[in-house]
C-alpha cells in the first residue's frame, strides 16, 4: 500500500513546531510594533523510517519593542503558537542578537496528526550586515529541542540543531515595509521529534512596522 | 517506537492535572459488559489500544477475542469505522457491533505512527527482502517489531478480561490484513484469522511461516490499491492473492482439489458478485472468497475513499462471513 504522504503535505506542519526565524539581529525600538505575514514550504526526512514529507505552513508574528535592544514576539503558526524574545548584544556594522523561543500545539487525531500537545524551545543567534537602509543579509545557528506527548501514552523528545539565512529588503517611504526570503536546514542529532533525520524549508515574510 | 523521557513525562504530568487528557493504563481500568475502554502500552509511546466487551457478558468468564487491525495510514478508531455500512459505527452490521452481538471482545490497536506525521500509523506486516516492498512503510522501514508489540498488548487485556485462549483471531484490511497474516506465521495464540485486500507479504518474501492455522482469505478483483494480481512498483514487489493462498494451502495441507461456491447476488446495484474457495483435505481450513469487481474496502463497509481510488465496496455480504469462520474454528 502506498503511503499518501504527498497527498498530506498540506497537513505536515501539525505538530511539527516551528523552525523559521524571518528575522535580523535588529530589535523594533521600545514602542514600536511590526506585523509579519510567512509562508514557508519545505521537506521533512526521516531516516529510519525513509520517509520523505513535504511541508507547507503559513504564519501570522507580532513583534512589540519593550526596550533600547529589545523586543517580543508572538506567532501563530501551522498549528500553533509561540512566544519569542530577542535582544541585541553587540551593535555596528555586524550586528549580534540572541533569540529564544517557546512554543506549543494541540493537536487531535485526523488527517495525519494525533491526539497531542507538541511543544518546543527554540535559541538561536542572529547575525546581520546591513549593506544599506534598505538591505540587509542575517544568519545564525539555532537549536531547538521538542517534547511530544501524545494521549495515547508515552512521550518521546528530540534535538534538532540549524542554521538559518535570510535577506531583508525594506520599501516604501519611510521604509515600513519589508519583504524577507530565508532558507534554513536542520538536522537532528538526539531524539525523533519531530523527525530523527533532518528538515530543510525555504519560504518568504512580508511584513510592516508601526509607531 | 519505545522510549518514556523524563522531560516528557514531567511535562505530561503538568498537562494532566485537571484534564482528562491521557488513555489510562489497563491497570487502572475496571471493565464493564458492554464497555469500550482504552489503555496505554507501557513502555511504547502513543500506541494505545481499544477494548470493547460484548454486553452479555458476566464480568468474569474467559471471553474470545478477536483482534481488528487497522489499515496503513489509520488509526485504532478505524479498524472497525470502515467495516460499518455507511461508515456508520451505530449500524449493526459492523464488525464490532456483530462480534458484540456474538460475545465476542473486540481490541483495536494503534499502530507506529510515521515522522512527523504521527497519526499516519502503518504496521510492519514485513517484506523488504528478495525484491518484496516492505510493507508497509515507516513501521516496515524502521523495524518495528509489531509481533512483540501485540504479544504485550495481550499481556495488558489479560489485565482487564479474562482471555479465552482457545478463540483468538485476527482481521483487519490492507497493512492490518498483511499483519493478520504476519501473526498467524509468528504468534501461535492466533486460531484463525481472516484478513481483507491484503497478502502475506512476510511469508511470501521468504520469510519462515511454518505453522497451520486457519485462513478466510477476503480480496476484491479491482482492488487498486493492492491489486489482486499483485504488483511489481519502483520500490518493491507486492505478492499476489495466488501466491499467498497457494503458500496457505501447503501449509495448511490442503489437496490441489477446492470446491468453488457463489455466494448470493443479494446487492445486484454494488456491480459486485463474490465466489467463495473452500479447499479440500486440509489440517486447517483454507477458504478465500474472490470479489468480481470488489476494491479495497470492507465487504458491506464505509466507501471510505473515492470509488477511484480504493474501488467498489461489495454489499452481498458483510462481516457475518468472517465471524461465522471464526465461530467454526477454535483452537484445536
Amino acid at each position: 500500500m502506498r503511503i499518501p504522504m504527498r497527498s498530506l503535505a498540506l497537513l505536515a506542519a501539525a505538530g511539527c513546531g516551528s523552525y523559521t526565524m524571518y528575522q535580523t539581529a535588529e530589535p523594533l525600538p521600545r514602542n514600536r510594533w511590526q506585523l509579519q505575514v510567512a509562508s514557508t514550504s519545505g521537506e521533512f526526512y526521516d531516516l529510519p523510517q525513509n520517509t520523505p514529507t513535504p511541508t507547507t505552513g503559513l504564519e501570522l508574528a507580532a513583534r512589540y519593542g519593550i526596550g533600547h535592544e529589545t523586543d517580543v514576539g508572538l506567532k501563530i503558526y501551522t498549528v500553533g503558537t509561540e512566544a519569542s524574545v530577542r535582544h541585541r548584544f553587540v551593535d555596528g556594522k555586524w550586528q549580534w542578537a540572541g533569540l529564544a523561543a517557546l512554543g506549543g500545539a494541540r493537536t487531535i487525531e485526523r488527517l495525519g496528526s494525533t491526539d497531542a500537545y507538541t511543544m518546543h524551545a527554540r535559541v538561536a543567534a542572529a547575525i546581520t550586515r546591513r549593506f544599506r537602509p534598505r538591505f540587509a543579509i542575517t544568519f545564525g545557528p539555532a537549536l531547538t529541542g521538542s517534547a511530544f506527548l501524545p494521549a495515547g501514552g508515552g512521550s518521546a523528545a528530540g534535538l534538532m540543531f540549524g542554521a538559518f539565512g535570510n535577506a531583508e529588503w525594506r520599501f516604501g517611504a519611510t521604509n515600513r515595509w519589508h519583504l524577507t526570503p530565508e532558507v534554513s536546514l536542520h538536522v537532528a542529532p538526539l531524539g525523533d521529534v519531530p523527525v530523527k533525520g533532518g528538515v530543510v524549508l525555504g519560504g518568504i515574510a512580508f511584513g510592516r512596522d508601526f509607531h | 517506537m519505545r522510549g518514556e523521557h523524563g522531560v516528557g513525562a514531567a511535562l505530561a504530568m503538568v498537562l494532566a492535572v485537571g484534564c482528562d487528557y491521557f488513555v489510562p493504563h489497563c491497570d487502572d481500568v475496571r471493565m464493564k459488559p458492554g464497555e469500550t475502554v482504552s489503555c496505554t502500552m507501557p513502555g511504547y509511546v502513543d500506541r494505545a489500544f481499544d477494548l470493547r466487551t460484548p454486553p452479555s457478558w458476566d464480568g468474569q468468564s474467559p471471553l474470545p477475542v478477536i483482534l481488528a487491525i487497522h489499515g496503513g495510514g489509520a488509526n485504532r478508531a478505524s479498524a472497525d469505522e470502515i467495516t460499518c455500512p455507511g461508515g456508520e459505527a451505530s449500524d449493526p452490521g459492523c464488525l464490532g457491533n456483530q462480534a458484540a452481538a456474538r460475545g465476542y471482545a473486540l481490541v483495536s490497536p494503534d499502530g507506529t505512527g510515521a515522522r512527523p506525521l504521527r497519526g499516519v500509523r502503518t504496521w510492519n506486516a514485513g517484506g523488504g527482502t528478495h525484491g518484496f516492498l516492505c510493507a508497509f512503510g515507516p513501521a516496515c522501514n524502521d523495524g518495528v517489531d509489531d509481533v512483540a508489540y501485540i504479544a504485550e498488548m495481550f499481556d495488558e487485556v489479560a489485565k482487564v478480561i479474562t482471555v479465552d485462549p482457545a478463540r483468538i483471531y485476527a482481521t483487519g484490511l490492507s497493512n492490518g490484513a498483511a499483519m493478520a497474516h504476519r501473526l498467524a506465521c509468528e504468534d501461535p495464540r492466533f486460531a484463525a484469522i481472516a484478513p481483507v485486500s491484503g497478502t502475506n507479504m512476510h511469508a511470501d518474501s521468504g520469510a519462515a511461516c511454518p505453522v497451520t492455522v486457519p485462513l478466510l482469505d477476503i480480496h476484491g478483483t479491482d482492488d487498486p490499491v493492492l491489486a489482486y494480481d499483485g504488483d511489481d512498483t519502483v520500490i518493491g514487489k507486492l505478492s499476489s492473492v495466488e501466491t499467498t493462498m497457494e503458500n496457505w494451502r501447503l501449509r495448511n495441507g490442503c489437496a490441489e482439489t477446492f470446491v468453488e461456491t457463489p455466494l448470493p447476488d443479494r446487492d445486484p446495484k454494488d456491480d459486485t458478485t463474490a465466489v467463495r474457495r473452500v479447499w479440500d483435505g486440509c489440517a486447517g481450513a483454507t477458504e478465500h472468497v474472490r470479489i468480481e469487481g470488489g476494491g479495497h474496502t470492507w465487504p458491506s463497509g464505509s466507501q471510505f475513499g473515492l470509488e477511484d481510488f480504493v474501488g467498489r465496496v461489495a454489499k452481498d455480504f458483510g462481516s457475518e462471513i468472517i465471524l461465522d469462520f471464526f465461530d467454526a474454528h477454535p483452537h484445536a
